[in-house]
């Protein structure tokens, strides 16, 4: 028995060796690794996290420097592409006051959490696309993002002109592309439809764009808020100095703006952001600030999200440990059906990723959410729902592309 | 036999397996990337020189410099990868760090003209010869060869 035992751990052993063995550079994603031959960690810091030169590189309508682009037919492989992401989920949903468990809303089980099919890249020289059909937690798919750009309006990535449905973000703080599991509780990643002009300008980058009217916001139905009005806009952009980027945000947008009453009175809800993406090594550390003003369309309800999210990249291209802590704080207007149930709502979250190959991770990550703001992983509107449960999760999935 | 001895033989072949499996794909790694760094120069750039006296000429030195800090010409910005100071930045990572003495002593003139012309197929380096004149390009090369220079031995 002994010896079986000890064969057992040599093999145990041995195979930890092997996954620690760099794979060959795997030019895994079809859509951009056989077009251009280059392995994923170019474009990413981690799968799905992009790096600058990935950003970079979407921003220029998924050209790299110099070139024009081809016609869509002319393009090497199928301009396919998907993202999976399974899940198992054990979760403990907690009264914080009575400390009594709730058995409806705790669950442990799989899940496909999301799987995406997406084609995009060039279709003719200075001309660019991306099409994205989306399914989460296994809702009937929907077109996440569908737009067009016109590159190079202005040489060199300068300035360029997209239209259609997008996600405006930051590329280092980005809801879909994060590497935890747990969504933001912070409104970092808004998917918006509208015109945007967009570009590198020596260390800046930016984008600027006007968009239709919030669709959802705060805890009202679709059916008041409307999506029919092309009067909100924002801008935003980054500087990038010794390899650290400061960026900043503002959005402006009317919320529920076809539905006044007493207290929802169409105001316009603000949105100004600010945030860093530093390294020190291996360590990536991005504090940000957001402050919004007259959310869901109730005047002077504000909300401040305050976020810190560091990752370590412990063995390089296969490790990353991610911690992060949230605090999410609503002022309370009397009346609002955004008002907390209770104040200053925090997420904890901790994350391991290993990558078997660049476009393969394993994960396991703890997160416990308390105050408002829980609802996380229910729906993307449930962020700013109070419902006043401590909720704890743990997650071990696998996520990939191909 | 008896069924530990027959564990033991499957674990032993399983063992081997994985032992001599990761060696070969380990070498056949190996054998990729060293097969990738080969760096010949093709035919139509092997005879390429650097204009006399341009190594020290400091007009050339500072033409050089513009285009490779993206003064001259937006779409060539050589020091967002290669760094200011001729080491790879993290957006260049894997990039080649021009202040290594080895690679100076190395590679030859016509080399480093031929991969700012055609790039390098597999990595983040484009080729310039679309954007910039050979004359450029020698200036280029002229500022990249001075990292190296400040370097101590």
């Amino acid at each position: 028995m002994k010896r079986f035992l000890s064969i057992f751990v040599m093999v145990l052993v041995i195979a930890g060796v092997v996954m620690m063995i760099p794979p060959p550079p795997v030019t895994a994603i079809p859509l951009w690794s056989t077009e251009f031959k280059m392995s994923c960690v170019e474009c990413h810091a981690g799968f799905p996290k992009l790096n600058e030169f990935g950003m970079a590189f979407k921003q220029r309508g998924y050209r790299l420097v110099g070139q024009k682009g081809e016609l869509l037919w002319e393009r090497p492989g199928l301009p396919l592409s998907g993202v999976i992401l399974g899940r198992y989920q054990n979760r403990q949903v907690d009264d914080p006051i009575s400390r009594e468990r709730s058995k409806a809303e705790s669950h442990s089980r799989f899940q496909l959490d999301d799987v995406e099919i997406f084609s995009a890249g060039t279709a003719a020289p200075y001309f660019s696309y991306l099409l994205m059909a989306a399914s989460e937690e296994g809702a009937a798919f929907t077109v996440e993002q569908g737009h067009a750009q016109f590159d190079d309006l202005l040489p060199a990535s300068r300035m360029n002109l997209k239209v259609g449905k997008y996600w405006n973000e930051f590329f280092y703080l980005s809801s879909p592309r994060r590497l935890t599991i747990t969504r933001y509780a912070a409104p970092v990643t808004l998917n918006v439809q509208g015109v945007e002009l967009n570009g590198e300008w020596g260390p800046w980058r930016y984008a600027a764009g006007v968009t239709n009217d919030e669709r959802a916001s705060g805890t009202n139905t679709s059916a008041v808020n409307l999506n029919t009005r092309a009067q909100g806009f924002y801008a935003w952009s980054t500087f990038l100095l010794a390899e650290q980027t400061l960026g900043f945000r503002y959005i402006n947008t009317k919320a529920n703006s076809d539905n006044p009453s007493p207290i929802i009175d169409g105001r316009t809800r603000q949105q100004l952001e600010a945030n860093l993406n530093l390294w020190l090594g291996p360590v990536n550390i991005t504090p940000a600030v957001f402050y919004q003003a007259d959310i869901g369309g109730v005047g002077g309800q504000t909300r401040r999200n305050y976020l810190i999210e560091a990752t370590v990249e412990a063995l390089p291209e296969k490790l990353f440990l991610t911690g992060r802590f949230e605090l999410q704080d609503t002022a309370f207007v009397l009346n609002s059906p955004n008002n907390p149930s209770q104040a200053n709502g925090t997420l904890v979250v901790g994350s391991v990723s290993y990558y078997l190959w660049p476009n393969v991770r394993v994960i396991a990550e703890y997160a416990r959410t308390t105050g408002e703001g829980v609802g996380l992983n229910i729906g993307e509107d449930a962020l700013s729902r109070a419902l006043n449960k401590n909720i704890q999760d743990i997650f071990l999935a696998l996520h990939f592309g191909f | 036999m008896s069924s530990s001895h027959s564990v033991r033989g499957l674990l032993g072949c399983l063992t081997s397996l994985i032992v001599f499996g990761s060696l070969g794909g380990w070498l056949g790694y190996v054998g990729a990337v060293l097969a990738a760094s080969d760096q010949e120069v093709p035919p139509e750039y092997k005879n390429k020189a650097m204009p006399t006296g341009w190594r020290t000429d400091p007009t050339a030195l500072a033409a050089g410099k513009a285009i490779y800090e993206g003064k001259a010409n937006p779409e060539v910005t050589c020091v967002k990868c290669h760094g200011s100071d001729g080491k790879p930045t993290r957006m260049g990572k894997g990039a080649l760090d021009l202040s290594d003495l080895k690679e100076h002593a190395q590679d030859s003139d016509a080399l480093w003209f031929w991969r700012l012309a055609e790039g390098k197929p597999g990595t983040k380096m484009p080729g310039y010869k679309t954007k910039l004149t050979e004359e450029q390009r020698w200036q280029v090369v002229v500022y990249m060869r001075s990292f190296s220079a400040k370097s101590k031995p």
